[in-house]
């Protein structure tokens, strides 16, 4: 059954392959702004490890982190299929990062970065930089979910072989308020929003496409403003047209303060 | 409502009063006796708490007619009743379950002809663990620890890694020797068929409840039937939603839905979609046992003196919540330190939703508590190998994690040697316990 699920597989990314090129590529940019009141983010309480965890500035609660201008930062955004879609043609530029080493790390007690996309086919390399031990318990749906030590200065590899439908979540036991996200997406058209809410998805095949929006406060981003009109969907999915060539800018994407848990 | 219930009573009352004392006596007998004769068969619930769960997340209710019914049909297709058992047609799920020792441990208790006994289940299990698995039994509140529940195929004590199943060995163990520390006995007096028996039903148990859970969050429950739901039963959200859409809009996503519900109709979708990965990994479960180095022959004073230094290292990270003194009081953090099971309905970061989780019948959230190693009390069991598969695996669904592949074999025999040889015992010196939090006093 392992056997013909392989060379359906296979197939099926000899199809995707045979498929590129289609119908062009284009790009895709916006920028997430939060429109209201967001109260500036609380610090977390450390209870163990002072020494290392208790900084100046101390550490701060990073669900919700909003720029001078009201940049929205970890938006995820990505390409969004049905259950039994194919997956979408992969561009070329994508290969050469196919197999790459994408790095967690824990500093000061808190996970850098706080939002990690990664592919099925590439690899994570879990480290920790601090003088104390912490761990990586990460759980998700689609794949096992593990929990493991990393002692001072060490580090391990580890591989998603499957997609999640939304980000996982890694936590550590030892220091409970740390939280990050790992976002494991098959097809590589992911992005997550800078300090000042923007992002830049590059070489997106042309055509009508599902994204989905989701922060790090709620879930899914399910009311937006998008050129001036709101939409609105459960799911976070909006429809995004990519033309050849052509960079699609969704320009200024709004999202009420209130529509944000926390 | 409630107030019509008093009136009612009261006349209830009043009859009585008027003297007709035999007749309500008679009546109330009568419906003891029809109650006791014709007592319904056991039945599996419904994880109503993982449906609410998706339901939160969706801000959505699950449609009755599209999704729990579609979902309880489903299961009693695949796996039977409590009184019948049935295994769905997974190719090679007869080397995971028995039926033959399944129906043993299923049904009512009694013996047959034979006196072989039956309902073994029933008779020795089910007061703890429940008629689902669902380790809320009627005596779950009362045990510290809670009682397994077996739905998630989450195991703690087990030969494997995290996110691997159990052997089948490692299940019968548990249920030969108990768990020491819990109100899990050892069933040590039984025979050894009836341990297997029992065995093959808490896999039997776990691995329905393992297709019940995916076909809730994975399949039915990423579904919003607002579409198909007659307006009566939607709720704000989802009349708005479906106001929102065009007549022809509304047509295509009721068809779709409609089209994802019977894909399941199928049972053979059902096998190869649901059923059959999770028993994929139950028969592998064998190959997965964690391989160990032998135990270094070493003097006992000097593998303990290496064990004691690894354990406050941060290489190891022990001390960081057994505690310095290896009382298990290094954790004193106040948030997140609940086990997975718990953690499935109840977010200590936020609280709110709680209450409704309980109200379907979700036990009153407990911390866990880093073990106290000085008790010489091992839940998964006190001999070496049992710690070694602690320290090595981690203790998969509480907090406990593994130990890095840069810790060797040979330093966690050291960290074994320590742990059971080289810590004063001291059954007094039980520390002051987590008081489980209550949240609805603390808000």
């Amino acid at each position: 059954m392992k056997l013909l699920h392989f060379s359906s597989a296979l197939l099926l990314a000899l199809c995707v392959s045979s498929a590129v090129s289609a119908a062009g590529w284009g790009t895709i940019t916006g920028k997430f702004v939060v429109d209201g009141k967001v109260a500036p983010p609380e610090p977390l309480v450390i209870t163990k490890d002072k020494a290392v965890c208790d900084k100046n500035p101390p550490l701060v609660d990073e669900s919700l982190l909003v720029g001078p201008d009201g940049g929205l930062k970890n938006v995820c955004v990505w390409l969004s299929l049905g259950r039994r879609d194919p997956q979408p043609p992969v561009h070329a530029s994508y290969e050469a990062t196919a197999n790459d080493t994408i790095e967690v790390d824990n500093l000061a007690c808190a996970y850098v970065p706080h939002v990690v996309v990664v592919r099925p086919s590439q690899k994570v390399e879990f480290k920790n930089s601090d003088p104390i031990a912490h761990n990586f318990k990460v759980d998700g749906f689609a794949n096992n979910p593990f929990n493991t030590l990393v002692p001072a200065g060490g580090s391990f590899m580890h591989q998603f072989p499957s997609e999640e439908r939304v980000p996982m979540v890694a936590a550590c036991a030892i220091h409970p308020w740390m939280t990050g996200f790992i976002v494991v997406k098959e097809a590589p058209y992911v992005a997550v929003s800078a300090e000042d809410g923007t992002f830049t998805i590059e070489n997106v095949p042309a055509g009508d496409w599902n994204f989905q929006f989701w922060h790090t406060s709620g879930g899914y981003l399910s009311e937006v403003k998008m050129g001036g009109k709101t939409e609105k969907d459960r799911k976070g999915e909006y429809e995004i047209k990519v033309e050849d060539g052509k960079a699609t800018d969704l320009g200024v994407i709004t999202v009420a303060a209130d529509k944000l848990k926390k | 409502m409630m107030r019509q219930e008093i009136t009612s009573m009261n006349a209830v009352y009043s009859n009585m009063r008027r003297g007709d004392w035999a007749r309500w006596t008679l009546l109330a007998i009568g419906v003891i006796a029809t109650a006791g004769c014709f007592s319904p068969a056991a039945q599996f619930e419904l994880n109503m708490i993982a449906v609410h769960k998706r339901e939160l997340e969706s801000e959505a209710t699950f449609s009755t007619q599209y999704q729990l019914q579609p979902i309880a049909e489903i299961l009693e297709a695949s796996f039977g009743t409590p009184d019948n058992p049935v295994l769905p047609p997974v190719p090679g799920i007869e080397d995971v379950l028995d039926l033959e020792k399944i129906k043993m441990a299923a049904g009512p208790y009694g013996s047959d002809e034979n006196g072989k006994q039956r309902g073994l289940y029933r008779q020795h299990c089910v007061h703890c663990h429940g008629i689902t698995g669902d380790g809320a039994g009627p005596t779950a509140a009362f045990l510290n620890p809670y009682p397994r529940d077996y739905r998630p195929g989450k195991f703690k004590f087990k030969s494997t890694a995290s996110g691997q199943e159990p052997t089948h060995q490692d299940l019968n163990r548990i249920i030969r020797d108990g768990a020491a520390g819990t109100a899990m006995p050892s069933f040590k007096l039984l025979d050894s068929d009836e341990i297997e028996a029992l065995t093959h039903y808490v896999k039997y148990l776990s691995i329905r409840g393992q297709t019940e859970l995916y076909l809730i969050e994975a399949e039915f429950g990423e579904l919003l039937p607002a579409v198909v739901k007659p307006a009566s039963e939607r709720n704000a959200e989802e009349q708005e939603y479906v106001e929102s859409l065009t007549e022809e809009e509304l047509e295509e996503e009721k068809a779709e839905f409609l089209e994802e519900v019977a894909f399941f109709e199928s049972r053979e979708n059902i096998v190869e979609e649901v059923v059959g990965p999770i028993v994929e990994k139950w028969m592998n479960a064998g190959d997965e046992v964690t391989e160990i180095a032998e135990k270094p022959e070493m003097e006992m004073k000097e593998s303990i003196a290496k064990g004691r230094e690894l354990f406050f290292s941060a290489k190891t990270g022990c001390a960081g919540c057994h505690g310095e003194s290896a009382l298990g009081d290094g954790q004193t953090a106040e948030a997140d330190f609940y086990d997975d099971w718990t953690r499935f309905y109840y977010d200590p970061n936020d609280p709110s939703t709680l209450e409704g989780y309980l109200a379907l019948g979700a036990l009153e959230p407990r911390k866990l508590r880093p073990r106290n190693l000085r008790q010489g009390v091992f839940r998964g069991g006190r001999r070496p190998i049992d710690i070694f598969w602690r320290i090595r695996n981690g203790i998969e669904g509480a907090k406990m994690p593994a130990a890095p592949p840069i810790v060797t074999d040979e330093e966690i025999w050291h960290l074994v040697d320590f742990v059971r040889y080289g810590l004063p015992y001291d059954a007094l010196s039980e520390n002051e316990p987590h008081q489980p939090e209550n949240v609805r006093v603390r808000n």
